[in-house]
């Protein structure tokens, strides 16, 4: 009875907002209060979805029931006739399904993020911790309804388009690419049979359309705030035995375990110019480095505050993070990566500037010029294997992506001033500035630890702590500068 | 899978004599399936652009002469020529009376088994499996004899018809099969009285006494219900054996399946025989196949849709068979059964041995055309991991092992052997040795 109260209330609203489009934030709003508002939302703690599903056009039915519990418990059993069930859940880190038919799988990347999102409770009034930008993008009649169409950008995953009724200020229909571990399905889901659950509308029919196949969902009963045991919510042995098993990215072939520091010394002429240091942890099916540096160039200061990259197991980007100070010019970049774009966000003093930039899904994440311990996650992807040329995408942060082509020369004896090592040698191009080929050598030991860096076009020469720089050798006199040409023009 | 399908586009109503003239209502249906097909064409196929055909174009020239067509020949052949510009299979016109020669109504109804399981060779219905307990063992049959007849019902003007209808498909063999084996049935108990003709050229009657269907009942939506069984065994003690009649009725066969892996951990190898599996759930293919596969983000292939595509990946078990894996295949073997098949060899993971497979991975339907032929099209693309699709091209084996009546009236199995060969010793059977073992 208040929501209808609400969508009534809500009316004079959408009238007005037929002249100029709202702000996408104030829909978004309007869609927690014609729901049944915040409190009503925060009334609930766990609830239990008892529904049917049916495969359209294929015969196939089955039912479906949902556990949901605060703050990001979810657990879906599903049954569906002459296939079987199949369930998927989240505790809220670890993210899994298991189907008679494929058995169990923990998920990662992307779509774990977004099946961690998905399983967050009250999501609607949690919108601003869900998507980073929402916009107003038009509107569009959805089956005869005219409404706002609202594209939301979230942490991670591919950018939603939310279609909400102009008039009543509902959710009407969802259209998002779904990642998926059969790849990135575009899907449409089409909300209806609006019903007051408690206080807080929700719909009771899900139409999806995906891959030329349409799935309808009816939910026939919601209990509100029943006592579900944690143990629906715990993993599933054959979950928990696939998470012990070692990523591929731990086996030896892919390199040096799981965690790991570094402490970079940054050379140019022979001058000590910056220093970095950065941590690498592979945990949850992510691979995180952190790092942050200080470097002296000539007048001017530049403090690296904090420097992260975030990948999947595949080394596909997820997010990364750059802050820097020089003099008294902050620079922050917050980047999402999802859907084959990179999503960048910069602080300046007139607020946040969005750019999108197209990057490869596997891009390696840099900086320039600084820092370069970012060459680590590069580091770890070079085979030994062959000494045919490897190519990789790099990303500048913030920037453009740019071709990387690298090649694995085989074992160097390289001496330093306090040892000799034997270091595997690596050459690569990278054209970091239009029309600037930069060559870079770089030796890594057999646990993928970055030795040394040296760029000579640029007179940069990087050691890891524990390896000293030869002495520069005495330096010869300098040729004689040439005359100039009195004849020249 | 194909032959379900067909199934349920069986119409009634009386064949239509090929050369026959057509009546003006006639050439009006044959001119509306004309439209019927272009514009199935037109809005389903993966495709948008048609594979770069101007098919507007194809329509304009087609359509004058279906309007002059004067008999249901001359009109199917408009249809086969417009379907022909695509250069696919699985987009056929099946005419309308052959599907009574080959699942037609007048045959015998029921799900009683003779436990024989049959291959056409040199135009002969052989028998090339006799399945323990069965009907056909009780009654003494032996593989290599040929049916030559079955009941009433003699197998050679069924098996001439369908090899002209089927002359240039690849599912020649798999409708020879369907089109034998639908003459062989009954009711559990009923009596079938079958006439073989033995190793020695000699006419033997057997009458079996059907059995009841093996396996469990299943249904999944609107095909029609099917019995799915999966026998497992160890073949010397020391090789792991599965063959399973269909990719359907997940909920029973995975189990099943599962427990056939799992208990063959320490296994010497592992035999997957999907000779006369016509396929079902594709998904299925997956689940199978991360029981050999241990590297996460493998994948079987890709399958293209019109608006996006599906990467048929694998999710590894948590226990994994890692030893030699063998796959057994023929042309019998479709759809699911080749995507399988094909994957597990494009990853290098499965060695396959027998024929070429049917090459009819496509998901397709089939429906009815308004003059009443059958209408067969395919709804999306399949590229397996190797890069190439297995429409039209099928899966070849890395062994080829020819069958021969000779073989099986020696009760050989020559892929099966080779398979064992190369998991007991590590050494493949060539070709020629293969045939070398056939007495």
């Amino acid at each position: 009875m208040r929501n209808l109260i609400l969508v009534c209330l809500a009316l004079p609203l959408a009238a007005r907002a037929q002249d100029a489009p709202p702000k996408a934030e104030t829909i978004l709003d309007r869609y927690v209060e014609v729901t049944g508002g915040a409190a009503a939302y925060q009334k609930r703690h766990s609830v239990i979805e008892k529904g049917t599903i049916e495969m359209v056009g294929r015969g196939v039915k089955g039912d479906i029931t949902n556990y949901m519990a605060e703050p990001d418990k979810a657990y879906s059993v599903m049954n569906l006739e002459g296939v079987g069930q199949m369930e998927e859940g989240s505790d809220g880190v670890v993210a899994w399904e298991r189907s008679v038919i494929q058995g169990p799988r923990v998920k990662d990347g992307t779509e774990k993020t977004q099946a961690l999102e998905e399983s967050i409770f009250n999501a609607p009034i949690k919108w601003r911790q869900l998507y980073t930008k929402v916009t107003v993008a038009g509107s569009e009649e959805v089956n005869g309804e005219d409404c706002w169409k609202v594209e939301a950008t979230p942490k991670s995953g591919n950018v939603e388009t939310l279609f909400f009724s102009k008039k009543t200020g509902l959710q009407l229909k969802r259209s998002a690419v779904q990642v998926t571990q059969m790849g990135d399905i575009p899907a449409e889901a089409f909300l209806s049979d609006y019903k007051d659950n408690g206080g807080v509308l929700e719909p009771a029919t899900v139409r999806q359309r995906f891959a030329g196949q349409e799935m309808v969902i009816h939910i026939d009963s919601t209990d509100l705030n029943p006592e579900i045991p944690a143990s629906k919510f715990a993993l599933p042995a054959e979950i928990q035995q696939l998470l012990k098993k070692p990523s591929p990215a731990e086996a030896p072939a892919a390199g040096s375990g799981t965690a790991g520091s570094g402490k970079l010394t940054v050379y140019m002429n022979g001058i000590k110019m910056a220093t970095e240091t950065y941590t690498f942890a592979s945990s949850d099916g992510k691979y995180t480095w952190t790092g942050s540096g200080h470097a002296q160039m000539g007048p001017m200061e530049l403090d690296i505050e904090r420097y992260r990259i975030v990948t999947d197991e595949k080394y596909h980007p997820l997010e990364a993070e750059l802050k820097t100070k020089m003099g008294q010019i902050a620079r922050e970049v917050k980047t999402t990566f999802a859907g084959g774009k990179a999503h960048n966000v910069t602080e300046t003093p007139k607020g946040p500037q969005v750019k999108v930039d197209d990057v490869s899904p596997d891009a390696v994440i840099m900086a320039f010029p600084l820092p370069v311990f970012p060459l680590a996650a590069l580091a770890r992807r070079i085979s030994f294997k062959t000494g045919d040329p490897q190519e990789f995408h790099a990303y500048l942060l913030g920037q453009r992506e740019v071709p990387v082509t690298v090649k694995y020369l085989g074992k160097d004896s390289v001496e330093f001033a306090n040892q000799t090592a034997q270091l595997n040698h690596v050459s690569g191009n990278v054209e970091l500035q239009a029309g600037q080929p930069l060559t870079v050598d770089l030796w890594e030991d057999d646990n993928r630890r970055i030795i040394r860096i040296l760029a000579p076009s640029h007179h940069i020469d990087v050691y890891q702590e524990g390896y000293e720089p030869k002495p520069a050798p005495p330096e010869t006199p300098a040729a004689p500068e040439p005359k100039p040409d009195p004849e020249a023009k | 899978m194909i032959k379900r399908w067909l199934a349920v586009c069986v119409i009634a109503g009386a064949a239509i004599a090929m050369g026959a003239a057509l009546t003006p209502q006639e050439q009006a249906l044959n001119e509306k399936s004309f439209e019927y097909v272009w514009t199935t064409i037109r809005d389903k196929y993966w495709d948008p652009s048609i594979g770069g055909l101007d098919w507007q174009a194809v329509h304009d020239e087609l359509k004058p002469k279906m309007q002059k067509a004067r008999t249901m020949a001359e009109a199917r052949a408009v249809l086969e020529e417009m379907l022909g510009r695509l250069h696919l299979t699985h987009f056929e016109i099946i005419p309308e009376d052959s599907y009574w020669d080959v699942d037609g109504e007048n045959l015998p109804r029921g799900d009683g088994e003779t436990g024989l399981d049959i291959r056409v060779l040199d135009h002969q219905a052989l028998v090339t499996q006799v399945d323990r307990g069965s009907a056909g063992e009780r009654e003494g049959v032996r593989s290599g004899w040929e049916v030559v007849r079955a009941g009433k019902l003699p197998l050679a003007p069924a098996i001439r018809k369908v090899e002209t209808v089927y002359s240039k498909s690849s599912l020649r063999e798999l409708m020879l099969r369907n089109a034998v084996l639908s003459r062989m049935r009954g009711y559990p108990g009923d009596t079938l009285e079958l006439e073989f003709r033995d190793g020695e050229g000699r006419s033997v009657i057997r009458k079996l006494r059907l059995d009841s269907p093996r396996g469990e009942y299943s249904k999944f939506g609107y095909l029609p219900g099917s019995y799915v069984w999966l026998n497992s065994e160890k073949l010397g003690g020391d090789t792991g054996y599965v063959r399973f009649n269909m990719f359907l009725d997940p909920a029973h066969l995975m189990p099943r399946f599962a427990d056939a892996v799992k208990s063959c951990q320490e296994c010497r190898g592992f035999i997957l025989d999907l000779r006369g599996n016509p396929g079902g759930i594709g998904a299925m293919a997956m689940g199978m196949a991360g029981w050999f596969v241990s590297k996460p983000g493998e994948r079987l292939g890709t399958l293209y849709l019109r608006e996006s595509k599906l990467n048929f990946s694998i999710s590894p078990r948590p226990e994994v068979f890692t030893g030699p894996l063998a796959i057994l295949v023929d042309g019998t073997s479709a759809s699911t059964s080749e995507i399988l098949a094909g994957g597990l060899k494009d990853l290098g993971r499965a060695r396959i041995f027998g024929l070429p497979t049917a090459a009819a991975a496509l998901p397709s339907a089939i429906e009815k055309l308004p003059n009443g032929d059958g209408f067969q099209y395919a709804m999306a693309n399949y590229i397996s991991e190797g890069g190439k699709p297995l429409e039209g091209l099928g899966v070849t084996p890395d062994v080829v092992t020819p069958l021969t009546r000779a073989a099986l009236l020696a009760g050989k199995d020559p892929a099966l052997d080779a398979a064992l060969e190369w998991i007991r010793t590590g050494k493949l059977q060539t070709r020629e040795a293969a045939r070398r073992g056939v007495p």
